[in-house]
């Protein structure tokens, strides 16, 4: 999951450097605005075949929220939708 | 009622003593869902009003509870086009009058806070259909939609945020701390209000009267650009001041209401601006009108997506201009806005591909250029408020001479 998630994250950032970890918030990453948010946000939809909601896009930039916690609901959502 | 008054004040006091006298959070929900309808009174000019005002009320639950039957998957089709266009009739939008009779705008109804509640509305419209909010009963909804810590011009709180107090509503702050730091931010709201912001608002009147009285041509350079700052430092602290007086009175119950300002005049572009000014309205319009669009781009027409987010970034900022307020000049302030945010876009876009990731950040990080960058953006917000008063064309005479005189 975590080399999967990086690997969008290097797409859509067009940064080949770009490390994640769980404790990095979207003000780490310069280009993290409200458009790539949106961009990363497609991108995770389509890898791994889920689907955000509203206010779970919104909320994900929020304080208190990193790349652990967004990890940590694409995890919850592959697994409803397998069903285990 | 005022919020610059001793019946405020008055209002306040008597509800908190009450609220602070029972002692079941049943019982204070009804103290506080007392004092919501008593200031909701206040605003009522008359029975047709108050009629409307039951409707939109009872009708917005009524779109929720459609929503929450789950009978039909495109239920937000219908119920968020119901919401918005009973909003626009009531407010009666200027262009309505293209499209329909006068007599059907001609109902004089006042609604107060009318678009605050259809704004939460579709908030819990979508989010409870997304499954993102418990289910909504009846009586936190009328009082999340008429509380009086945000029904005259906001803060527009979450439904989620507002159900966390209402289910807990315990007696409020404990420490003296945090009762000292209410009570400032209510007595220094009230301030701002009263001393700022009204003698920024005498100032701007003395300046139209004086300019209205020579014409626009012959007003002196100086008494054009009290016109052209004054306003702006009006709406500053008068609405920022108004927030400072809810926020604060939230507190007192216990409720921790969002914040609306952060330091608006210190943008260094428009896109920052909105991240200071009004910040409620901007979150709102990002994720209910911005986010929905342009994900919706992203994902059927990708080798669009710089292209769309541009355009969708304008015709957010568009939008949020024509709802404040049903005349023209709206749409113009609206324009000059979306204008602002669609460039701010594309300069920094284009630094990007000029300069790189590495030499983009040094751009931002250059105080001198943050300092031009700070004071281009000012000016620009001061000329789009402008905008803000009915009034085109004597606003655009009074640039014109402001032009001319720098000019000449």
């Amino acid at each position: 999951m975590r080399d999967r998630l990086q690997q969008v994250f290097r797409d859509v950032f067009d940064d080949d450097e770009l490390e994640i970890h769980d404790a990095m918030t979207a003000a780490e990453v310069p280009d993290w605005d409200s458009l790539q948010h949106v961009n990363l946000i497609v991108a995770v939809e389509a890898e791994f075949g889920v689907r955000f909601a509203t206010a779970e896009i919104s909320g994900l930039k929020a304080d208190g929220q990193n790349v652990g916690t967004f990890q940590a609901l694409i995890e919850q959502k592959v697994r409803a939708r397998s069903g285990s | 009622m005022s919020f610059v008054s001793f019946g405020f004040l008055g209002f306040l006091l008597l509800s908190l003593a009450f609220f602070h006298l029972v002692r079941t959070p049943r019982a204070r929900r009804r103290v506080l869902g007392a004092a919501n309808f008593a200031f909701l009174g206040t605003f009522i000019p008359d029975p047709a009003s108050a009629l409307a005002m039951l409707g939109f009320v009872v009708g917005s639950f009524a779109l929720v509870a459609a929503v929450q039957t789950r009978r039909w998957p495109r239920v937000l089709w219908v119920t968020i086009p119901i919401a918005i266009a009973f909003l626009a009739w009531v407010k009666r939008y200027a262009f309505l009058g293209l499209v329909l009779p006068d007599a059907w705008l001609g109902h004089g109804l006042t609604i107060v806070g009318v678009s605050y509640m259809t704004f939460k509305t579709i908030h819990v419209l979508v989010d409870r259909h997304e499954e993102q909010l418990p289910p909504v009963h009846f009586w936190p909804f009328v009082h999340y939609q008429i509380g009086f810590f945000s029904l005259v011009s906001g803060p527009i709180q979450r439904y989620g945020d507002y159900l966390a107090f209402w289910d807990r509503i315990d007696r409020g702050p404990g420490s003296a701390e945090e009762t000292v730091r209410n009570w400032g931010r209510v007595l220094g709201g009230i301030v701002k209000i009263g001393v700022p912001g009204a003698l920024a608002l005498a100032v701007w009147e003395a300046a139209m009267q004086g300019t209205a009285a020579l014409g626009s041509f012959d007003a002196p350079l100086w008494r054009l650009c009290l016109i052209f700052y004054a306003y702006p430092v009006y709406i500053y602290f008068n609405f920022s001041g108004y927030c400072d007086v809810v926020i604060g009175a939230a507190g007192m119950f216990g409720m921790r209401q969002v914040e609306n300002f952060d330091r608006p005049w210190l943008a260094r572009n428009m896109i920052d601006f909105w991240d200071r000014w009004h910040m409620s309205l901007t979150a709102w319009i990002r994720d209910y009108v911005f986010l929905t669009s342009y994900k919706a781009v992203v994902q059927r027409w990708p080798a669009h997506a710089r292209s769309g987010g541009v355009a969708l970034l304008f015709g957010a900022l568009l939008l949020a201009g024509i709802w404040h307020g049903s005349s023209w000049n709206f749409v113009v302030f609206g324009l000059v806005h979306g204008l602002g945010v669609a460039a701010a876009r594309v300069w920094t876009d284009t630094l990007k591909q000029r300069l790189g990731r590495r030499g983009l950040q040094r751009y931002d990080a250059n105080p001198w250029i943050r300092r031009v960058a700070v004071v281009a953006t000012f000016h620009y917000a001061c000329f789009s408020f402008l905008f803000f008063i009915p009034g085109l064309g004597r606003h655009l005479s009074h640039l014109a001479s402001i032009w001319g005189e720098v000019l000449s």
